[in-house]
């Protein structure tokens, strides 16, 4: 039709405009500015009442924290002096278990919108995230603390009521003089704050804009103590799909990526292909096992875990899921955790011993090739996992593969992750097994994963995270003695023995400790991941530069 | 036409109020819980800090008292600062703000979909009226059966792939680009953003909509009245102009606001695979995440607009067709 | 003179309104049919390919060149070769032998769905336009409240609601969504035949209602219930696919088509065979039965024709 042909045409030719005008589109980028990526928007900048980790990575770039980490796991002061020891007496034992810890804040701190940042914010900071009414997400340090005081605007006080290894690390601390009058009309309209948004932190870099569904601006604050950021400008953008972020990344749009927006296949097509990034592999605390039903049948002898334990080729699927890059974990600890014990028992790939000690436990061949117990049943077993999660669910299916070759049936058995976390772990709703992954951090003891009395169940109101229900009594007196002791080397020669314990017992099968991912521009320089969750790549940011 | 009208509306608000007491039951009643969920991503949550959470929002009150917080919510608005529809759970933002951002990127995949699959279907319908059983005619018809048969997420993962990763001519998916320069320059940006998914997105309807202007139009032009302007001697161009193709548009109009709905609810599919910030995974993500104040705001208005356009396809079709009558 | 029997005036009434319809005397309705759908040339195609995928999944286990679920490490993202004609998987699994058993579960999804809304639809359609009053007006209203239903976003209510992964919860889900299609075809079918003259000699017969129903009404009914049903199976699977596709179908490691697609986007770079022939079969499958259906509809109502 003719006159049809000219709307047609218009459109084509439109279309070729816009592709011709497109160079004059394209970013520019200069040294200025840093562009780093994430495949999440942030929920909120207050990180006590919000617990994504991208907002997490945001305000890594707003606030500087009393005390911090760095690439090394060392503690490095922040907006303190110095970082409180017993040698020093700025951290004290007192009599009935109970300690005090003084930090001295230095000077020169503000908050972005100039008021001076002091103890003072401290102190009421831990009275309003301890009000029941206020949206505090975890209060776990919080009730440890039985007061906080500033004698002066420089000194904060800590009285602890118990003897927890790690009063050293400091406390949140947001802007007195930005919250308070909505706290005390109403402490639970916290969560609806503007300073969720509008955020005044005291870091290297404030915020100046934030467009929802595209990114966040941050420029260098000027007044800050120190060095100022030598990079002025950080870009977060929000880019949600992976592989539309690879694309960016492949074409050096984003310069930095922030900690584990990639699988490895996808961080490794990047390296292959953009000789310009570089990508970092960094060990992190994320530990990935499979909880055992320890109040099942089969599972309640231990040969049986440790068979399973032989029946499972863990180097092989680090090697072929995870390309060698992701250590297989012998125990619950990582290497670089204080408590770590390389040498406690191992279970290798070894599905003879496997067969001969569930022999022992009563197990015979069918005629199926499955095996049966003493009373005639199909050794079956299920496994449940995070539905959707692509690694995950290919372990499930090598495992059902080599568990069969021992006799084993193994079913699988998915679910949403807010389930799976909802009902199936805390609730104790697995039959046999389930897969996941704890997040720890340096200060992790692990008391609430091993500990007798941190079994939940109905009549505690579901109390603890020792999931598979183990108990042990050596194992808990360890733990009564870890969770305050304050010596360092004692701590760690008790953690050593539990694992010890941990590993002939095997309530769990640790298959792996997770990475780290990250990618930067090579001529940003120094980036360096630490592999903690908290603290994200950006930690050193305001040290970044760009080479030429 | 009124009384009809007055009718219908009512029959609507029962139909609305029935839904979102239906919808509300089956969120609270979808498992999974939001607060539990933190346990696992922040190792220093314990079972205290969790129940005080849940109380904090009124997760463990019975159904019909959460039904009817929500209600007061949504008509009086959140009691502490007087949001219309609330706050969000997971992103702490009015809801109206939240939904506001993503229909607005939805609505530019819709307006798109739809002025192309206007344009390219009724054109097609009507060349392929005019020359039944031609090669053209076949060939448009077979692809009318394609672009019905093809499903939405792949034809979008296709099109990624041939046109943005093989040959690179378009982005991967998403809005916009990083740090582009507002403007001439950002709305071009937005336009070059726009191609593959309305492509996609209108692929079905434009369809749809060419094989029923088709046979739309050869009922029109098999009629008396066309025969007559013929035979009276006007020139075949006006004749098809002015009687024939406003005719045959009627019945489109009825079919095009039904697919206003349709278009709504399947955009969950195209923003998902190209990463559109749009009402559609706006709603997977707060039904998956248990953000009830967003589920339930986002599904109201789907069925109000479903409502609506369903009513507004009757009226444009009693109105087009006077035989039709409705008591 | 003679009265003509009741039964001679139903047979002279049968008679004249087969003549009226078009048909030839002596040849049955389903025989004309059949001959004009032999003449659809895409029909023919539609169909013929429609039974060639059914085969394809039926006899999968017998003629996949591999197994489709054992896993081979060694042999991930290999690119289509003669020995894995579409390549393989991140788990080194045939795709091509995975394309033939996700075809069973979608085809048996498809299927399933398409009797399921026929039977229900026409029983529900049928008695309300049969027995008409207060059961026709409770069920149109809620045929009213279910069409308002935003479609979509209440299957991801459900699937997510609903625990499980298999094939019966998903046509469930499609079947209490869909069937109002079905009524409403029939229901009007119903309405149009009821006062017919064959259902009045039928009466005056002293034929019992239920025997009018089956005997009569439901047969004349039958023709747009079978296009209907034809499209269904292909609208089904596309819901399926979708479904499927966002997590919330099929689960893995069941293979379908939809969930074969989920996680190709990642592998565009990497694997991009992934991402093409699971959804081509898709495409390939509902086009034949939308080609199929097509035919059907001219065949056996050339009065419905578009």
């Amino acid at each position: 039709m003719k006159h049809r042909i000219g709307p047609v045409l218009s459109m084509v030719v439109l279309a070729l405009l816009a592709l011709g005008t497109l160079p004059a589109a394209q970013a520019q980028r200069s040294r200025d500015t840093v562009v780093i990526g994430m495949a999440q928007e942030p929920d909120g900048l207050i990180d006590s009442f919000f617990s994504m980790a991208a907002g997490r990575a945001v305000t890594n770039s707003v606030f500087t924290d009393m005390v911090g980490y760095n690439e090394k796991w060392q503690l490095i002061p922040g907006t303190v002096e110095k970082i409180p020891t017993l040698k020093d007496g700025d951290w004290e034992l007192l009599p009935g278990g109970k300690m005090r810890v003084t930090f001295k804040f230095r000077r020169g701190f503000t908050w972005h919108d100039g008021q001076p940042y002091t103890a003072l914010d401290a102190s009421w900071t831990y009275l309003m995230l301890r009000n029941p009414r206020s949206p505090t997400v975890s209060r776990f340090i919080i009730r440890k603390i039985d007061n906080m005081t500033a004698p002066n605007p420089n000194t904060l006080v800590v009285q602890w009521n118990e003897r927890y290894p790690f009063a050293n690390l400091g406390h949140s601390v947001y802007p007195r003089h930005v919250m308070e009058k909505e706290y005390l009309r109403d402490p639970a309209s916290l969560k609806t704050h503007r300073q969720a948004r509008n955020t005044v932190g005291n870091g290297p870099y404030k915020l100046v804009e934030w467009v929802p569904g595209s990114h966040i601006g941050l420029e260098a604050y000027d007044k800050y103590p120190g060095a100022a950021a030598r990079i002025k400008k950080q870009v977060w953008r929000f880019i949600l799909d992976s592989t539309v972020l690879q694309a960016n990344v492949l074409a050096n749009q984003v310069d930095v990526t922030e900690t584990n927006n990639f699988s490895i296949e996808q961080m490794l097509e990047i390296e292959k292909r953009n000789p310009q990034q570089n990508v970092y592999y960094t060990p992190a605390l994320i530990w990935e096992h499979i909880d055992l039903n320890l109040e099942n049948e089969w599972l309640k002898d231990k040969r049986v875990r440790q068979a399973l334990a032989h029946s499972i080729n863990r180097d092989e699927l680090s090697q072929k899921l995870f390309y060698g890059k992701q250590p297989v974990a012998h125990t619950w600890l990582p290497e670089r955790h204080e408590g770590y014990n390389a040498s406690v028992k191992k279970y290798n790939y070894d599905p003879a011993r496997a067969r001969a000690l569930l022999q022992e436990a009563g197990f015979t061949p069918g005629s199926d090739g499955v095996l049966r117990d003493a009373r005639g049943q199909r050794f079956e077993i299920s496994i449940m996992t995070t539905a959707g999660n692509a690694s995950r669910e290919q372990i499930q299916q090598v495992l059902k593969e080599q568990l069969r070759t021992v006799g084993i049936d193994l079913r699988i058995d998915n679910r949403p992750a807010s389930v799976l976390f909802g009902q199936v772990t805390n609730r104790r709703q697995f039959p046999h097994m389930v897969m996941y992954a704890w997040l720890m951090s340096p200060t992790t003891l692990g008391n609430t994963f091993w500990h007798s009395s941190q079994i939940p169940t109905a009549t505690n109101n579901w109390e603890g995270q020792n999931y598979p229900a183990w108990k042990n009594a050596e194992s808990d007196k360890l733990f009564d003695q870890i969770t305050t002791e304050i010596d360092t080397p004692k701590r760690v020669a008790m953690l050593k023995r539990q694992q010890e314990i941990w590993t002939d017992e095997l309530p769990s099968i640790p298959l792996y400790f997770r990475l780290a991912l990250n990618t930067a521009n090579k001529r940003i320089v120094p980036v360096k991941p630490t592999g903690l969750s908290g603290t994200y790549v950006n930690w050193n940011s305001q040290e970044w530069g760009w080479t030429q | 036409m009124q009384r009809f009208l007055f009718r219908r509306a009512v029959h609507g608000v029962f139909i609305l109020v029935g839904l979102s007491i239906l919808m509300f039951s089956l969120l609270v009643f979808t498992p999974g819980d939001p607060v539990e969920l933190l346990q696992s991503s922040n190792p220093d949550i314990r079972s205290e800090d969790t129940a005080m959470l849940r109380k904090y929002y009124g997760l463990d009150d019975p159904l019909y008292v959460r039904y009817v917080k929500w209600v007061r919510i949504l008509v009086l608005g959140d009691p502490a600062t007087g949001a219309r529809l609330g706050y969000s759970r997971t992103y702490g933002q009015p809801v109206t703000k939240i939904m506001g951002d993503r229909l607005k990127n939805t609505l530019w995949l819709l307006s798109g979909a739809f002025v192309l699959a206007f344009a390219v279907g009724v054109s097609a319908g009507v060349y392929s009226a005019l020359h039944q059983y031609s090669k053209a005619d076949y060939v448009i018809t077979v692809a009318a059966f394609a672009g019905h048969s093809v499903p939405v997420f792949w034809q979008g993962i296709v099109f990624i792939l041939l046109f943005a990763v093989w040959i690179p001519w378009f982005p991967a998916g998403g809005m916009l680009t990083p740090g582009v320069t507002p403007g001439w320059p950002a709305l071009m940006d937005r336009l070059w953003h726009l191609i593959l998914p309305v492509i996609v997105l209108a692929t079905f309807n434009t369809a749809a909509w060419a094989r029923y202007m088709r046979s739309s139009m050869l009922e029109v032009i098999r009629q008396d009245y066309v025969r007559t302007a013929r035979a009276k001697g006007n020139a075949e161009r006006i004749v098809i102009n002015r009687h024939a193709m406003r005719n045959a548009l009627i019945p489109i109009i009825t079919l095009v606001a039904l697919s206003v709905p349709g278009l709504l609810n399947g955009s969950v599919l195209t923003e998902t695979v190209f990463s559109w910030p749009g009402m559609g995974l706006l709603l997977f993500q707060a039904v998956l995440g248990h953000d009830y104040n967003v589920a339930m705001a986002v599904l109201l208005f789907l069925a109000l607009t479903t409502v609506v356009f369903n009513l507004l396809a009757d009226v444009a079709y009693a109105m087009a067709d006077p035989r039709i009558r409705y008591e | 003179m003679a009265q003509a029997t009741p039964q001679q005036i139903a047979l002279e009434l049968e008679r004249r309104r087969k003549a009226a319809a078009g048909v030839a005397i002596g040849q049955s309705y389903w025989q004309i049919a059949w001959r004009r759908f032999l003449k659809h040339r895409l029909a023919l195609i539609g169909g013929t390919a429609a039974i060639g995928l059914t085969l394809m999944a039926v006899l999968a286990p017998w003629i996949a060149p591999h197994s489709f679920d054992k896993i081979n490490l060694q042999e991930r993202w290999v690119a289509p070769t003669l020995m894995n004609v579409f390549g393989t998987d991140e788990l080194g699994r045939d795709v091509l032998t995975r394309i033939m058993f996700a075809g069973r579960i979608s085809l048996v999804v498809g299927y399933v769905t398409a009797v399921a809304i026929s039977i229900s639809g026409a029983l529900i359609g049928a008695a309300a336009g049969f027995y008409g009053g207060w059961l026709d007006s409770v069920l149109m209203r809620l045929v009213d409240v279910l069409i308002s239903v935003p479609v979509l976003p209440l299957y991801l209510i459900l699937a997510a609601l609903i625990p499980g992964g298999g094939v019966g919860r998903i046509v469930l889900i499609f079947t209490v969504f869909g069937w109002t299609t079905v009524a409403r075809l029939v229901r009007a079918q119903i309405l149009s035949l009821k006062s017919a003259d064959f259902v009045e000699a039928g009466r005056a017969m002293g034929a019992s209602e239920v025997r009018i129903i089956l005997r009569h009404l439901i047969p004349n009914a039958l023709a747009p219930v079978i296009v209907a049903a034809t499209l269904t199976v292909g609208n089904a699977i596309l819901a399926e696919s979708g479904l499927s596709f966002l997590g919330l179908g099929i689960q893995p490691p069941t293979p379908s088509w939809g969930n074969m697609l989920t996680r190709a986007q990642e592998y565009l770079l990497k694997a991009s065979w992934l991402a093409v022939f699971p959804g081509l079969f898709i495409f390939l499958t509902v086009l034949s039965f939308n080609f199929l259906g097509d035919g059907l509809r001219d065949a056996l109502d050339p009065r419905l024709k578009t």
